[in-house]
């Protein structure tokens, strides 16, 4: 008598050893479904979003290396942004007004950035002898690698769509950069400055950015994306020299044009394997 | 034989692992072998118990870290585990669930030990979580040299195969049983008035609360007999509770809260239906459960769970709050229309799951497992683990030598001969029951 053929059942009693693998098997399983085909130059815009935020972050550097070691007057890069951010909020509201999206009221956006000056305010005296029993090279030392791990783990918000749900983590990693750095100069309104300048630089502003992104405003964004960079780059120049420059021009361009071309490259050892024993996503229609 | 079962997960938590090792254990005993099982202490259960029928439980103070797990730390348990294996006179070493770190490593060390190696896996793991790839990791090297593997279902097998790039020959499918016996059906208790629906389930996002909080207001509304009955706690059980005071249906759904499982016979039994809506799930004993109890299935059709019940007794949905809906109206009409007869599942389910028939199986794993492991050399061990990609197979190499190097160490400070071998409980063939 021939054999049943084999089932894939555990009720069943079935005249085959436990150990039997059928041919069957596996034949559920599939490969790459998720695989998206990138265009070299889409990549190119992603990730000059990188760039983007290390250039802010070398902004912020090459601020404190001024008032630090230069003796700039604090308050100007502060004015400067702060004037820039003003403006940037206008545009925000006027935008969100003519979209019909949805904003914080006036007076509690007021309340609230208010709020924040004068607990900085307060704190500033505290903040600015925070670390007066460390030695400096330990703060450049720490800052160096807090800068090098916001780099690495940015929310770089590429897609809008689906969660809106950002990471903070690098915004917080920002802030104890800047008290860090803050705690090491010489005035309490130095201090308050410049935190208010890291605030404005590394936290409000990348929210701006991402604000323009979504709302399909692709030029606005790369205005902003070339007055950044061009700036910043004209800084380094200015104050670090030509061989300073140069560096951080090649590092730029590699992470804007090598970059793509490498993780282009890495695709092909995806190998994404899906099958039964993944836990399915629920399906509910909305009522 | 003598045998040591491992994990960190047993008695007093409550779980599939759990019931699985107590079970089969006793069964084992009961086909004369010699049972121990070796997990860590739970609060103050600390030290040597015994059990029913002689099954002697070693809890060992670890520290656990969390979800009752102890330290992930590679070599720590060994001195005690060598301790025990020589003590008990162990041969054969089956490890169960692999999020047990404690089972990983005795599988280990019982390799260096020259000892027989069995791993049963109870779960399903996907590829694409930081978690999972470390997981994975860390299984692959456990099995690098295991005797054989256990799964509890097919799909369970093909999971473990591909975390573990296991040979699939050397992987068998055991599923899990039930004490048909703890789970008859008592149709006196069911309110023929009603028709009533039973979720007993942990309410966890991965066990479907979402889609049974969506689905339950419609059923309510789809019959006016619908009764539900819903057992078990967790991070969900408010929005259930909110969905109760949303539609008004106090006096349609019961909420008892978590339950202990020798009660649960006793709410399945008012039951008529039994509906499960879990995304994941590598066996699901609680539908075998049900359908013991006399309870007709409905069920997402994910993981292994289109494997465990025949057609007559299931209906399968799509983990969509559509297809359930449908599922569930048609099989309430037809409970209603009287065109189902459920009162020979229990004598069906009592032919399908048995545990005396698992441990019989059980048993032929141990048995091939001592005839087929050749002693290796160290050197070919060495060869098995490099393998196992770039960086990863010099760490396991490295963990490898320094596990045989512990290994002398204890040989030398504690030698063999020193340690009290156990006295065996007394299981003469005139205990043992006749098997089939």
């Amino acid at each position: 008598m021939a054999r049943h053929p084999w089932k894939k059942l555990l009720w069943l009693k079935q005249d085959y050893a436990d150990n039997y693998t059928d041919s069957s098997f596996l034949s559920q399983l599939k490969k790459n479904t998720t695989v998206a085909n990138y265009s070299y130059f889409k990549l190119v815009n992603d990730f000059a979003l990188i760039v983007l935020h290390s250039s802010t972050i070398v902004l912020v550097s090459i601020v404190f290396y001024g008032v630090y070691h230069e003796n700039w007057n604090p308050v100007i890069p502060t004015l400067v942004s702060t004037s820039i951010t003003f403006i940037f909020w206008v545009v925000y509201m006027v935008i969100s007004y003519i979209n019909h999206l949805e904003v914080a009221s006036v007076v509690g956006t007021l309340k609230s950035s208010l709020l924040i000056l004068f607990i900085l305010l307060t704190l500033s005296p505290v903040l600015k002898s925070l670390t007066d029993s460390t030695s400096s090279d330990s703060i450049w030392a720490l800052s160096c690698w807090i800068c090098v791990v916001n780099v690495l783990f940015n929310d770089y918000v590429i897609e809008f769509s689906g969660a809106t749900h950002t990471s903070n983590l690098s915004k917080n990693l920002a802030l104890s950069n800047a008290i860090l750095l803050a705690s090491r100069l010489y005035s309490n309104l130095a201090a308050f400055s410049f935190i208010l300048f890291c605030i404005q630089v590394q936290g409000l502003f990348p929210m701006f950015n991402n604000f323009t992104r979504r709302c399909q405003m692709l030029a606005f964004h790369r205005f902003q994306l070339i007055a950044i960079v061009g700036g910043v780059n004209y800084l380094v120049y200015s104050i670090l020299g030509m061989s300073a420059l140069s560096c951080w021009a090649a590092l730029q361009g590699i992470i804007l044009f090598v970059g793509p071309s490498y993780f282009i490259r890495l695709q092909k050892y995806k190998e994404e394997l899906q099958g039964p024993w993944d836990p399915v996503k629920p399906r509910i229609s909305v009522a | 034989m003598n045998i040591a079962m491992v994990s960190d997960f047993f008695y007093p938590q409550p779980g599939g692992v759990e019931l699985h090792m107590y079970h089969l254990s006793q069964k084992l005993i009961d086909r004369g072998h010699s049972v121990v099982v070796i997990t860590h202490s739970y609060g103050g259960r600390t030290g040597v118990r015994v059990l029913t029928n002689g099954l002697k439980v070693y809890y060992i103070p670890f520290a656990v870290v969390m979800m009752q797990c102890t330290l992930p730390a590679v070599f720590s348990a060994f001195p005690i585990l060598r301790n025990i294996f020589i003590r008990e006179n162990i041969e054969i070493v089956h490890g169960h669930g692999s999020l047990s770190f404690l089972c990983l490593e005795a599988i280990m060390h019982a390799k260096t030990m020259g000892l027989k190696t069995i791993f049963t896996d109870h779960s399903l793991f996907g590829f694409a979580t930081v978690s999972s790839i470390v997981g994975n990791k860390l299984l692959t090297f456990t099995l690098t040299e295991i005797g054989h593997v256990i799964c509890v279902s097919h799909t369970c097998k093909e999971n473990t195969v591909l975390r573990s790039s296991l040979d699939p020959n050397k992987a068998s499918v055991i599923p899990n049983a039930v004490v048909a016996s703890d789970f008859t059906p008592e149709p006196n208790f069911r309110d023929e008035n009603t028709i009533t629906i039973v979720i007993i389930s942990r309410l966890f996002p991965n066990k479907g609360a979402d889609l049974l909080t969506a689905i339950i207001p419609r059923i309510c509304a789809y019959h006016e007999k619908i009764r539900f009955i819903i057992a078990g706690d967790g991070p969900k059980f408010i929005d259930f509770e909110q969905m109760v005071e949303k539609y008004q249906l106090q006096d349609k759904v019961q909420l008892i809260g978590s339950i202990k499982h020798e009660e649960v016979r006793n709410v399945m039994v008012k039951g008529h239906i039994y509906l499960h809506a879990s995304l994941t799930e590598a066996f699901g004993t609680v539908l075998v459960e049900a359908a013991s109890c006399g309870l007709f299935v409905v069920t997402t059709n994910v993981g292994g769970i289109p494997e465990v019940l025949p057609n007559h007794m299931t209906a399968y949905a799509l983990p969509e709050e559509e297809s359930i809906v449908s599922a569930l109206t048609s099989a309430i009409d037809k409970i209603s229309a009287g065109k189902i007869h459920t009162s020979g599942f229990h004598n069906q389910v009592k032919e399908m799951y048995d545990w005396r028939d698992v441990a019989q199986r059980t048993e032929l794993v141990y048995i091939n497992v001592k005839r087929t492991t050749k002693p290796t050399t160290t050197l070919e061990r060495i060869k098995k683990y490099y393998i196992h990609g770039f960086w990863g197979g010099k760490l396991f190499v490295l963990c490898l030598v320094v596990d045989i190097f512990i290994l002398t160490v204890l040989d030398f400070w504690y030698p063999r001969d020193k340690i009290d071998r156990a006295a065996k409980w007394p299981h003469g063939q005139k205990y043992a029951k006749p098997q089939s």
